[in-house]
């Protein structure tokens, strides 16, 4: 099996699919995203981005997540 | 006895709390639509009990004032209800451990029950309660479902003893029970959640936002001005009119009584706004021009709030409300403060950086007018051409625009980024939107109608006595000169302090020309907000915020008054 590529959550495409491998940032935003369940090895699907660095929208576990574009940035995902 | 109700936000605290108590308080379908506690009383085994409505919280470890305001009031209840939504069981049970290490007897209501059979999710019940050693019963509050179970469960409710875990522990703890409890059949992605994506992408997103909100403006004023004209002025003119004039004739047409119950009314017509009695423009002002508005507004806004589109819009308006020192779920408050500014200053506290709140609450008690002073823009404004109406708004978007663009300079400290659950849409269920529109509606009539009526009472009487004459001297300067407006409309703006409304009613008399008009509305619109939202304000930012935003209110209001009468003059 490939291993997929490691990308962030604001670069990933409309749609596609991957596994949060790790988030970098301080204790109190890794709090912050896992209370809505966003941590390492939770399968993640890219809905949208925006403009102009605006937040990306994820889906985790059938929820969608609005996250502002620095947040975003700090979340890797591995690519399916 | 204090019972509490506990849970994630937006899985649906409040539906399970007015099913409860019959106490009615408002919900939505986006998360932090309960920003403060409400209790309520209901009848268990012939003891009264009390509930309160907690607002909602990801965590025990608070990340904004609602949540703080849940954690605070969580030493004080005997038992705690957890509402549990059913379809993202996973999440919604983190609290629910956290809970449970705190050792107060509970019981779980797995919400949305119906919803998350239709999202092929299995939730094995025995095994639920097993693990947790709580009753856990199945509801569905917006239809009632599962409600008497969950009243007979109460007096089960248990005291396990869950260790203290950490939060690496409690997520652990959490997979392992869902995986042991939880069945989803896989389910490929629906044509209406793809129509659904539609409204967050960037181009489709932000069409689909203006158009919304263009339908808004557009649905509510057609709506409005229908009322008015078929309904409100036939009724007013038709039945109420020979009324006035009969009482009119009995108060022996003239005095100061007369001027203070029926105002103005000369021959045998009656011009209701401008005749400022209180049976003339006291009542006229509320319920024709004024309730009309409110009562579609709030229908729109009740169709918005429950379908779940807000917080899509707060997403595609973010990299707009960064550059104002705000985030996108600051258009929430903003939303509710078109209605009226109270419920959108409180809103403020699903912002939260106290820096955001102060910038939010000022732009809104500047910025965004009430759905009272939008009625009379629309009514007397709108009398001289629809361009005025539309110059009125153009203004107050950009002094919205400009002032957040100032204030994210001016004031210190953070605006955190935006991180916010989007709910799924729902079809608002036209009971729930009813009950919604009839409690503010009649929170209109209960407090708008008598200080309306306070207000004129109150106007009559200070011309009677001189008074106004003796603020006018004071104040007529810089009205005259700055701001271009007659001296007789000091009274006007000092009315503004009390009702809005009324106060630009008073203008109508004073033969104002068009440009003098929009002038007065903006200044209105930006002036001292009405005492409600002045106390809110206190409450919310405090003394010395309060402080600040008004000097910043001042200052905004007259130099866009002053710009605004040298380019119409």
């Amino acid at each position: 099996m490939q291993e997929g590529n490691l990308v962030t959550a604001a670069e990933m495409a409309d749609g596609q699919r991957g596994i949060v491998a790790r988030i970098e940032g301080g204790q109190k935003m890794l709090n912050r995203l896992e209370a809505l369940g966003i941590r390492p090895g939770r399968k993640i699907r890219k809905v949208s981005s925006s403009f102009l660095k605006g937040p990306s929208v994820i889906e985790v576990e059938g929820c969608s997540i609005a996250i502002g574009f620095g947040m975003a940035s700090r979340i890797y995902a591995r690519t399916e | 006895m204090k019972i509490l109700l506990v849970g994630n936000p937006n899985v649906g605290k409040s539906v399970v709390f007015s099913r409860l108590t019959g106490v009615h308080v408002l919900s939505s379908n986006y998360p932090g639509s309960t920003v403060s506690y409400t209790n309520g009383f209901m009848k268990l085994g012939g003891e009264q009990v009390e509930i309160t409505d907690v607002p909602g919280t990801y965590t025990l470890d608070p990340t904004c004032e609602a949540e703080k305001v849940a954690r605070e009031m969580l030493g004080h209840g005997d038992l705690i209800i957890d509402v549990v939504d059913a379809t993202n069981l996973e999440r919604n049970l983190y609290l629910t451990l956290q809970l449970l290490e705190r050792n107060t007897p509970m019981v779980v209501a797995l919400n949305v029950w119906d919803d998350a059979r239709h999202h092929g999710i299995d939730i094995d019940l025995e095994k639920l309660e097993a693990a947790l050693g709580v009753p856990v019963v199945p509801t569905v509050a917006v239809s009632g479902e599962g409600m008497k179970q969950l009243v007979e469960a109460l007096p089960r409710a248990a005291v396990p003893s869950h260790p203290a875990r950490s939060s690496a522990e409690r997520w652990m703890a959490v997979g392992e029970i869902v995986g042991r409890v939880q069945q989803v059949s896989h389910r490929h992605h629906t044509w209406k959640e793809r129509l659904a994506d539609a409204t967050l992408r960037p181009v489709s997103g932000a069409l689909i936002a203006a158009a919304v909100l263009a339908g808004i403006f557009i649905g509510v004023r057609l709506a409005s001005e229908g009322l008015i004209a078929r309904v409100m002025d036939p009724l007013f003119d038709g039945l109420w009119a020979p009324v006035v004039l009969r009482v009119s004739r009995l108060l022996g047409g003239g005095g100061l009584l007369h001027d203070i119950v029926v105002g103005d009314v000369a021959g045998e017509t009656v011009h209701f706004v401008e005749s400022f009695g209180l049976l003339t423009s006291g009542l006229y002002v509320p319920i024709a021009m004024v309730f009309p508005y409110i009562l579609s507004f709030y229908l729109a806004l009740g169709l918005l709030e429950d379908s779940g589109y807000l917080p899509r819009l707060a997403v595609m308006l973010d990299t707009l409300m960064h550059r104002l020192g705000l985030h996108g779920y600051a258009i929430i408050p903003t939303m509710l403060g078109f209605g009226c500014n109270v419920p959108g200053v409180m809103a403020t506290r699903v912002l939260e950086s106290r820096r955001e709140r102060f910038i939010a609450a000022t732009l809104i008690s500047i910025a965004v007018p009430c759905a009272s002073l939008q009625a009379m823009i629309f009514g007397l404004v709108g009398q001289r051409g629809g361009r005025y109406v539309l110059l009125v708004y153009a203004v107050l978007f950009l002094v919205w625009m400009g002032l957040g663009f100032v204030l994210r300079r001016l004031v210190r400290g953070f605006t955190p980024e935006l991180l916010i659950e989007i709910p799924p849409y729902r079809l608002p269920s036209p009971r729930a939107i009813v009950q919604k529109l009839w409690a503010r509606v009649r929170g209109f009539f209960v407090e708008a109608i008598p200080l309306v009526l306070g207000a004129v009472l109150v106007i009559n009487l200070l011309y009677s006595f001189g008074l106004f004459d003796a603020i006018a001297d004071f104040c007529a300067p810089v009205v005259t000169t700055v701001l271009g407006l007659p001296r007789e409309s000091v009274a006007a703006l000092a009315v503004g302090f009390l009702r809005k409304d009324v106060a630009l009613g008073m203008l109508a008399p004073l033969d104002l020309t068009a440009g003098q008009l929009v002038v007065g509305s903006v200044v209105l619109a930006m002036f001292f907000p009405c005492i409600a939202t002045f106390i809110v304000l206190l409450r919310e930012i405090g003394l010395r915020g309060l402080a600040k935003s008004t000097g910043i209110m001042l200052a905004a209001t007259l130099v866009t008054g002053g710009i605004l009468n040298l380019l119409l003059d």
